[in-house]
């Protein structure tokens, strides 16, 4: 079968196809980007890096959209697109601080002095110290309000490995917050 | 000293979260999809920027030991028949030395580490191997000291990846560190496997653009197979067996039934294309998330070293929250179920990894692994040192 030049992206003339796409996806960017940026923040600490990270997130979508059978699950994916793209930056991250590369600092850290409240804080400072699947499930359960079923579905992690990841996450910041006292 | 209440910290958490994102109020960047012509791609993360050379040290950490074995008895097992397409490894023959890569809370380090299997203890440490590149995955051979491990560019996109082969002395050092005869990817590797004598080599990649890829790297030329169906949200787990001639691969995409993980065989001489239209199906599972459903999810597969038995581990939730794990092999042939292997519940651990003829199944958030007899179907409980407080990221034993 040969593939219309417009769908394999050679052709020269108009891309009905792809003008929609990129209509459907932007319509997407204005309803869900900010939430999703937000999220993101939870998970990287600075909205520069956010915003690269949903920027991302929006472009596998747009690349992908061709193959989309079910807009329901768009949300699913972005959220989960911004999870491994989190994940990326992290591994970059890790990189750049060992090697003493300056990056944004998360907002709640003194440096940054975007955020209120030294609870606030101290709490986020104690997650951010968290391992990395811990941090996820944190900001899935109570930032995104995700039950751990929807929770499991992101992270491709069984509902139970949710449960026990929640909970030690919860008590090792109850420690770090004990001991920052 | 004050106590935190759960319910109380679990509040804290929350309105940290909110007050977190309340400092995002407009964004600084407008839709990608603005942008004309071609795709459009973001800008790079600055903060990335590229570093002064620093050149690739390997540290000896300390002397190896010998190796009276740390594996002993077995646990919560039960015997059963033969699992077809296996072979019986008599524990206390495992291989000495196991490679990591690790990342530390906080992700403040990530690193190549060899360990002692006995003691648990890293014997060498390895830098990336140029200049602003990070270590993404490792795989191991039927050779207890050859290695193929991939690095890549820390900054965004991170890619390409190279791949090398790790050699160690019998004392865990590093002995080489050799770029394959192919030795770069286009995308960011996903995961990574290897025959047993490590001429074959397969691996899962993302990217560039929108492509999810299997390959496999023979003779100094490679083959891919690519995943066009549905809105692909990953593609893990490659395994291939001992001889190189078949894979085995996990698929996970968004389909009209939720969330739809497939376990794929394939033989690497298929002709290249559409991995749906060479590969068989083996498992396919697909749910829907939400309060109160029941749901299987795929962690992972690994296929055996005679390439007839693909092994799955599956957790599966009951509405009211009971997880059971469990590794449950199946017929490369016909896909037919030839039994469980073993199960457990808590959902750890869930990462299945070869080791020698046996089942390594380890998880990063846990210090619990087991490493499973597929012949005898016995396990053994193990403890993973260090874990999680280092986290491994990816471990080949």
């Amino acid at each position: 079968m040969t593939v219309p030049a417009y769908r394999a992206g050679t052709g020269s003339q108009p891309d009905p196809f792809r003008h929609a796409a990129r209509a459907a996806v932007d319509d997407l960017f204005r309803l869900h980007a900010v939430g999703l940026v937000r999220f993101a923040l939870v998970l990287v600490g600075d909205q520069a890096t956010a915003e690269d990270v949903v920027q991302e997130a929006f472009l596998g979508l747009y690349r992908a959209w061709d193959q989309v059978r079910d807009p329901d699950a768009v949300l699913g994916y972005l959220r989960t697109a911004v999870v491994n793209g989190a994940r990326s930056v992290h591994r970059s991250r890790g990189r750049a601080r060992l090697l003493r590369v300056p990056y944004d600092p998360p907002v709640w850290s003194a440096e940054a002095a975007v955020m209120d409240g030294e609870d606030r804080r101290a709490v986020l400072a104690g997650i951010a110290r968290l391992p990395r699947r811990q941090r996820e499930v944190l900001a899935l359960k109570y930032y995104l309000d995700l039950s751990e079923h929807d929770v499991a579905a992101i992270l491709r992690v069984s509902r139970g490995t949710v449960a026990a990841t929640g909970a030690r996450a919860l008590a090792a910041l109850a420690r770090q917050l004990r001991e920052d006292q | 000293m004050t106590d935190h209440l759960p319910g109380d910290l679990e509040e804290r958490v929350r309105t940290a979260y909110q007050s977190a994102a309340r400092t995002v109020q407009t964004l600084q960047r407008p839709s990608p999809m603005l942008a004309t012509g071609s795709v459009p791609r973001p800008r790079r993360m600055n903060a990335f920027t590229p570093l002064a050379a620093a050149m690739a040290v390997i540290v000896v950490i300390g002397a190896s030991v010998a190796l009276p074995r740390l594996l002993t008895g077995a646990v919560g097992s039960s015997q059963s028949r033969a699992t077809p397409g296996t072979s019986a490894s008599a524990p206390g023959h495992y291989p000495p030395f196991r490679v990591v890569v690790t990342t530390n809370d906080d992700n403040r380090q990530s690193k190549l580490l060899v360990e002692s299997a006995a003691t648990g203890h890293a014997v060498s440490t390895l830098v990336p191997p140029w200049q602003g590149a990070m270590w993404i995955d490792v795989a191991a051979t039927a050779g207890a000291t050859r290695f193929i491990v991939a690095a890549a560019p820390e900054s965004s996109p991170y890619t390409p990846t190279r791949l090398y082969a790790l050699t160690l002395s019998a004392r865990g050092t590093v002995t080489g560190l050799t770029p394959l005869a192919v030795p770069t990817l286009p995308g960011e590797i996903t995961s990574l496997a290897a025959s047993a004598d490590g001429s074959t080599v397969a691996y899962t990649t993302f990217g560039p653009g929108a492509a999810y890829e299997v390959g496999v790297i023979t003779g100094g030329r490679t083959r891919q197979w690519s995943v066009p169906a549905g809105v692909i949200a990953g593609i893990w787990h490659v395994s291939v067996s001992g001889d190189g001639a078949m894979l085995a691969v996990i698929t996970q995409s968004l389909g009209r039934a939720g969330v739809e993980n497939t376990a794929w065989v394939l033989p690497t001489g298929s002709a290249p294309g559409s991995l749906t239209a060479r590969a068989r199906k083996v498992y396919d599972h697909s749910y829907v998330g939400g309060a109160g459903h029941a749901m299987t999810i795929l962690d992972s597969a690994l296929i055996s070293p005679d390439g007839r038995t693909l092994y799955l581990s599956t957790t599966a939730s009951s509405a009211s929250g009971r997880t059971v794990t469990a590794v449950t092999a199946y017929s490369t042939a016909d896909a037919a179920s030839l039994g469980t292997i073993s199960t457990w519940g808590g959902g750890y651990p869930e990462q299945l990894s070869p080791v020698g003829g046996m089942l390594l199944s380890w998880d990063p958030d846990s210090s619990t692994a087991y490493l499973i007899n597929p012949a005898t179907r016995t396990r053994t409980t193990l403890r993973l040192r260090g874990l999680p407080r280092v986290q491994y990221l990816t471990l080949a034993w």
